[in-house]
């Protein structure tokens, strides 16, 4: 359901809104963070600690992190990655000039509200592990080596702040990114468990890691979609040992 | 003499031929019911539909127009001032029309759209976001008149097609976000020349003036909009309207009281503009719950008795059916979850519940600001004696913050809200009997319905959908009988937002809609290699072969 609000909430910005939803009142940073919740939060989080997209509160900015070069980033949208370009005036659902500048003071105010979690890990221990017991690779991959059904973590150190990676590895439910929510579809006495990469009314597309698979919803003997991530929570390793994973995944800045 | 009666018999049916296979107005009837009793295509009959042609606009933007059609001519508008008319027989413009608008200054609350034109002799009306009413030459797309309205830079827009009654062309408005007061007007076919205007928010000493308890003016700003089509009696001289929300949207501090005409069915004298009787869904609404939904007339027997009502899903989650002679409530329902009234009196009047008006911290309510229906329309067809409903499911958390008027045309909110993240918003056709209440069938979908509905004489209800499906259903049983991915699903609240329409050219039913920036043109394939618009449309899963090993997904692989 999660991944159904998210996608509702981007595209009610990305495409106008004939819902007659609209935003409050301009200028502060009440209105501003209601545009950040609206249009942000899905990929960023709402207090900004990432999630699809990077971490907005933990200082390092992949694109500058001048107040003029994130109203750019947020304007021009960054290519080749999942953030539009969210500039162009205050219709059709984009900002204008206003919006943007108010929701980069909204942002810098999240920044001054996060308690910033220090990397106190090994990143040494925490690679192997990553690669050993913890058995991360087998959904993983990072530079290339391991599994394919959790999202790619070769610059996840660039894009989540430790806190969020923490939260991650300890309750891997609280942000489940877009395309990585579980589903378990049985039909004919097969049963196929995987996330769901795409889906409308009628159909329903499905990656378990290995393939793909593509099933009419009416076809189906059953159709569950997981409340929980399909990625176990790690309570069963020590504190000292997820500060060692959370120290190598915060090292992970896509140099691998 | 015999010859000359025969003739004009068969003129007579030429001419009713003719006028069965066109759609002349928005929703092909006075009545708003988007019914056509074209059945050529049918329920047995529709797996066989495929594209017949394909106009891509090259011009971006939502489009939410109905296509007129005459004489094999589509006349259609699309966002951001553009209209054409189309060769229906190839689908190439034969006429584009670009309407400039201004580039400050524009209090739109939701992009620059518009539904549709309306259609008298040889000229189009079209409403224009800059608030204009326009009347253009169908054969060559030229300006004949320009009216202005109201004045943009004060709030006012316009996005709704006009409505042709008699030798005036009646027309909504827009803008009750910007703080506002709504109309309905009458103009001229011929000049252009307003003749009358209904105020939906009455004045000081007028009737309902007493339902605006403040001291502040509040009605100069009370909101009203009028952003729907209405419908029209013509045996009554009726002409029925939908009323949007009051301003500001989601605070009634500054307007205490009902808020009449807000929110309400008004049924107006087309002479005169006068007001003959009006009934209010949402008094005092604080959740943006306009009640511009298009209001359906339709004759129904109802206890052995004949009777004329209209119908109305309206945003507020509930469905009514009232006597239009007199505006009397008979039914009313929650067609969606709701939690806002304990249900409705002997008068149709919401008995609501104490404490949900929005708050400081927030306070979640059902159905959400979107409502439980938008404009999107539904449809009635009175051979099923059914209307389809196109429903939305959901909540929203609304909060309330300091009320300060804005200079002109900022958005007057009064408020914000955001969306429930606990609630599911999903959304269902729903087939109902209009003349119990009685819900006969149900699709649910995993999002909300914000597309538009067709039905027809095939017992056919046509639908497109949120990930850009056009699909056919059966109007008795809610069976998908045909659907195909027109490739406009950009999102849930993207897609098809247009409606379908349906019309007889050379012989052959055509269905028609927007999808994207593109009108698709559909008829039946010759022959009978029934299924072929399903091996099109509908890549099969249903088998768990993973898909790598078929065509289809080898690009993905």
């Amino acid at each position: 359901m999660k991944k159904t609000q998210l996608f509702a909430t981007l595209c009610a910005l990305l495409v106008s809104a004939a819902v007659g939803t609209a935003a409050a009142a301009e200028g502060d940073i009440g209105a501003a963070s209601v545009k950040y919740k609206r249009a942000c939060a899905v990929c960023h989080g709402p207090n900004g600690h990432g999630g699809r997209g990077p971490d907005l509160v933990s200082g390092r900015w992949a694109h500058g992190g001048t107040d003029a070069e994130i109203y750019r980033t947020v304007v021009n949208g960054v290519p080749g990655t999942d953030m539009p370009a969210f500039g162009g005036g205050g219709r059709g659902g984009r900002f204008n000039d206003e919006d943007i500048k108010g929701i980069v003071a909204y942002v810098r105010t999240l920044a001054d509200k996060a308690t910033p979690v220090k990397i106190t890990g090994n990143v040494q221990r925490g690679e192997a592990l990553y690669f050993g017991k913890g058995n991360c690779t087998a959904c993983h991959m990072i530079g290339g080596r391991g599994g394919r059904l959790g999202p790619e973590l070769s610059r996840v150190g660039g894009q989540r702040s430790p806190a969020s990676l923490k939260e991650s590895l300890l309750q891997p439910g609280a942000i489940i990114v877009s395309n990585y929510e579980g589903v378990r579809i049985t039909k004919g006495g097969r049963t196929v468990q995987g996330v769901i990469k795409n889906e409308d009314n009628f159909t329903i597309q499905v990656f378990d890691g290995n393939a793909f698979y593509s099933f009419d919803r009416g076809g189906v003997d059953r159709l569950e979609e997981m409340k929980e991530s399909l990625m176990p929570a790690y309570t069963s390793l020590s504190a000292a040992e997820i500060d060692d994973l959370v120290a190598y995944l915060d090292s992970l800045r896509g140099k691998r | 003499m015999k010859l000359r009666i025969l003739l004009a018999f068969a003129l007579a049916l030429g001419s009713a031929y003719a006028q069965q296979g066109e759609w002349k107005t928005y929703a092909n009837d006075d009545s708003a019911t988007r019914f056509s009793p074209l059945k050529q295509i049918n329920a047995s009959n529709v797996n066989r539909l495929t594209v017949n042609w394909v106009m891509q606009t090259g011009v971006p933007g939502k489009y939410e127009t109905t296509s007129l059609f005459e004489n094999g001519i589509l006349y259609s508008t699309g966002p951001s001032g553009h209209a054409w008319a189309i060769d229906a027989r190839t689908g190439r413009a034969l006429w584009h029309f670009d309407r400039a608008l201004p580039t400050r200054g524009l209090g739109v609350c939701c992009g620059p759209l518009n539904r549709g034109f309306a259609l008298a002799g040889d000229r189009l009306f079209m409403s224009t976001v800059d608030a204009h009413l326009l009347a253009l030459d169908k054969k060559t797309g030229t300006m004949l008149w320009d009216s202005t309205t109201a004045d943009y830079k004060q709030g006012y827009s316009a996005t709704a097609a006009p409505l042709i009654v008699k030798d005036k062309v009646i027309v909504g408005m827009a803008g009750a976000e910007f703080a506002i007061r709504g109309f309905v007007d009458a103009y001229s076919i011929e000049t252009g020349e307003r003749i009358w205007r209904f105020w939906t928010v009455p004045g000081p000493g007028e009737p309902g003036a007493e339902t605006w308890q403040d001291t502040t003016e509040a009605w100069k700003r009370g909101g009203g909009s009028t952003w729907g089509t209405g419908s029209f009696d013509p045996k009554l001289n009726l002409v029925y309207w939908g009323i949007g929300n009051p301003g500001p949207d989601l605070n009634a501090k500054v307007r205490p009281g009902d808020n009449l005409y807000t929110n309400s069915i008004v049924a107006l004298d087309p002479d005169t503009g006068k007001i003959k009787w009006h009934f209010q869904n949402t008094p005092s609404d604080t959740h943006d719950w306009d009640g511009i939904s298009e209001p359906i007339l339709a004759d129904v027997k109802m206890n052995g008795q004949d009777r004329k009502i209209v119908l109305q899903a309206n945003r507020n989650g509930f469905f009514y059916a009232l006597d239009r002679t007199n505006g009397k409530f008979i039914y009313g329902f929650p067609f969606v979850h709701q939690t806002w009234a304990q249900g409705l009196d002997a008068n149709g009047r919401p008995i609501k519940v104490p404490g949900l008006d929005p708050t400081k911290e927030g306070q979640e309510v059902c159905p959400s600001l979107g409502g439980g229906k938008n404009w999107n329309h539904a449809a009635y067809n009175p051979e099923t004696g059914m209307m389809y409903v196109p429903a939305s499911e959901g909540c929203e958390i609304f909060y309330i913050s300091e009320i300060e008027v804005p200079e002109p045309p900022r958005m007057w909110m009064g408020s914000i809200h955001e969306r429930a993240t606990d609630y599911p918003q999903t959304g269902s056709m729903q087939a109902i009997d209009a003349a119990t209440g009685k819900k006969v069938w149900e699709f649910k979908t995993i999002a909300g319905m914000r597309g538009s509905v067709l039905t027809t004489g095939g017992d056919l209800v046509f639908y497109g959908d949120g990930f850009g499906y056009l699909m056919a259903f059966h109007a008795r049983t809610g069976k998908v009988l045909w659907k195909m991915n027109t490739g406009a699903g950009i999102g849930r609240v993207g897609g098809i937002s247009a409606p379908p329409m349906t019309y007889l050219l050379d012989g052959k039913q055509h269905i028609n809609v927007f999808a994207g920036g593109a009108m698709f043109d559909f008829t039946l394939m010759e022959g009978q290699q029934g299924g072929s618009a399903n091996r099109i449309n509908n890549f099969s899963g249903e088998d768990l072969r993973p898909s790598l090993e078929r065509d289809c997904y080898q690009v993905v692989g």
